[in-house]
């Protein structure tokens, strides 16, 4: 897990060093810069999906919250976690 | 000087490559990619350097294949083989072989089936590791870890009427019509058990496609008169798998996600460091999993079983056909 703790204004963008593309819901993306391949689930797809214009953690949990109907805590948890691991592996950018 | 067209490539060549048929009009090279290829002896022995950035190795861990990045263009080195220079820009192949175990034979093998798949990628066309069929309903891929008995599935296809149209490097490309696969040979390297099981005494009529290994080379099986010369839409692949049991073979869906996975684990990549290729690549495979249906095909070890296996993929085939 993570150990940044993103903040309600932290913005997050997806990094240029990556293409992904849409699989019937799910996402695949390829890191250009260590060619390594990952998968996202529908949800997570919704989230990358969101991130392709930058947007702050808020925006994109009170997106989320709009499309799924899901406990707000254990939301903002896995939206911690996903955005961390993204984070970690260079395929998105954070603004804190 | 030789000419053809295979995966996709137009190769001019200075040996006979006996697998495929010579071109009689230079015309018909128009629109290929042209690939020089030279295959000669040397009494040189290239003194390698340890920089190979891909091996791959044999069940029992030696390597049969590394690469490495050189001068103008790439380094394959197959063990005791041979060593093929590649140019960066993938236009010319150069073969030379010191080693005393090289016959023609072998070296020919190697450069139709492995080193030519990784000139289509450097290239920049989709290169499968796949072997294909021309059936009544259109053209089937068969995609799958070594092993799971692509090409003896291939050779029951073909004794039954419908021709190889590839073995182990199936080529898609994008073209007007839509996406279409670019011929291989109509030919499969079957090991010893299988090449016996589908040909029964005249499997020792075709030879060991090299003298490092037991597998044939078996070409030109049953209504050869059928292989397609031309690109050709491609219906359906199937992700083959082999199931331990005695079961009916079976196909089952498969979702975009697990297609696609499972066809990024089977392309050729001359330069895994690439990372135009691999976006390139990325892009083409997005295409394909939207275009081609992919599912999965499980069938058994026994080989009494593959009259029944293309059955099930005939009567697929013929859903996804209409």
């Amino acid at each position: 897990m993570s150990a940044i703790r993103l903040l309600d204004q932290s913005r997050i963008a997806v990094s240029p060093g990556q293409v992904s593309c849409d699989l019937a819901g799910e996402v695949a993306i390829l890191n250009l810069k260590d060619s390594v391949y990952y998968g996202l689930d529908s949800v997570g797809a919704s989230v990358w999906s969101l991130i392709q214009q930058p947007k702050t953690f808020a925006e994109i949990r009170d997106a989320l919250l709009g499309i799924y109907e899901v406990d707000s805590a254990q939301l903002e948890s896995d939206l911690q976690v996903l955005l961390g691991e993204l984070s970690e592996r260079g395929l998105i950018e954070i603004q804190t | 000087m030789f000419e053809y067209t295979v995966y996709g490539l137009a190769i001019s060549s200075d040996v006979t490559l006996r697998q495929l048929d010579r071109l009689e009009s230079p015309k018909a090279l128009d629109g290929y990619p042209r690939v020089r290829l030279r295959l000669k002896p040397s009494k040189y022995k290239r003194i390698h350097a340890a920089d190979w950035f891909q091996s791959y190795a044999n069940p029992e861990g030696r390597p049969v294949l590394r690469q490495a990045k050189v001068d103008g263009g790439y380094l394959l080195n197959f063990p005791e083989l041979a060593d093929f220079f590649v140019s960066r820009n993938g236009r010319e192949v150069t073969c030379s072989w010191p080693y005393a175990h090289g016959s023609i034979e072998t070296i020919c093998h190697l450069a139709l089936d492995q080193v030519l798949p990784c000139v289509a990628n450097l290239l920049g066309l989709l290169a499968l590791h796949a072997t294909a069929v021309v059936t009544s309903h259109g053209l089937c891929g068969f995609v799958g870890t070594a092993g799971t008995g692509k090409s003896t599935l291939a050779a029951s296809f073909a004794m039954a009427g419908y021709p190889t149209f590839c073995d182990d490097c199936l080529v898609v490309v994008e073209s007007r019509s839509g996406l279409v696969a670019e011929p291989g040979y109509p030919g499969v390297r079957l090991w010893e058990d299988s090449a016996r099981s589908i040909l029964g005494d005249r499997a020792g009529d075709h030879p060991a496609i090299g003298h490092y290994t037991n597998k044939r080379g078996v070409e030109r099986l049953g209504e050869s008169k059928a292989f397609p010369r031309r690109p050709t839409p491609l219906i359906a692949i199937y992700i083959v798998t082999r199931d331990t049991s005695k079961a009916a073979p079976k196909i089952d869906e498969l979702s975009a996600r697990e297609s696609f996975a499972q066809l990024l684990r089977s392309t050729y990549r001359l330069d895994t460091t690439d990372t135009a290729m691999l976006s390139h690549e990325f892009q083409a495979l997005h295409s394909l999993v939207g275009r081609v249906p992919v599912r999965r095909l499980e069938i058994a070890s026994d080989f009494d079983r593959l009259p029944a296996a293309r059955e099930i993929v005939l009567a697929d085939l013929s859903l996804i056909g209409n």
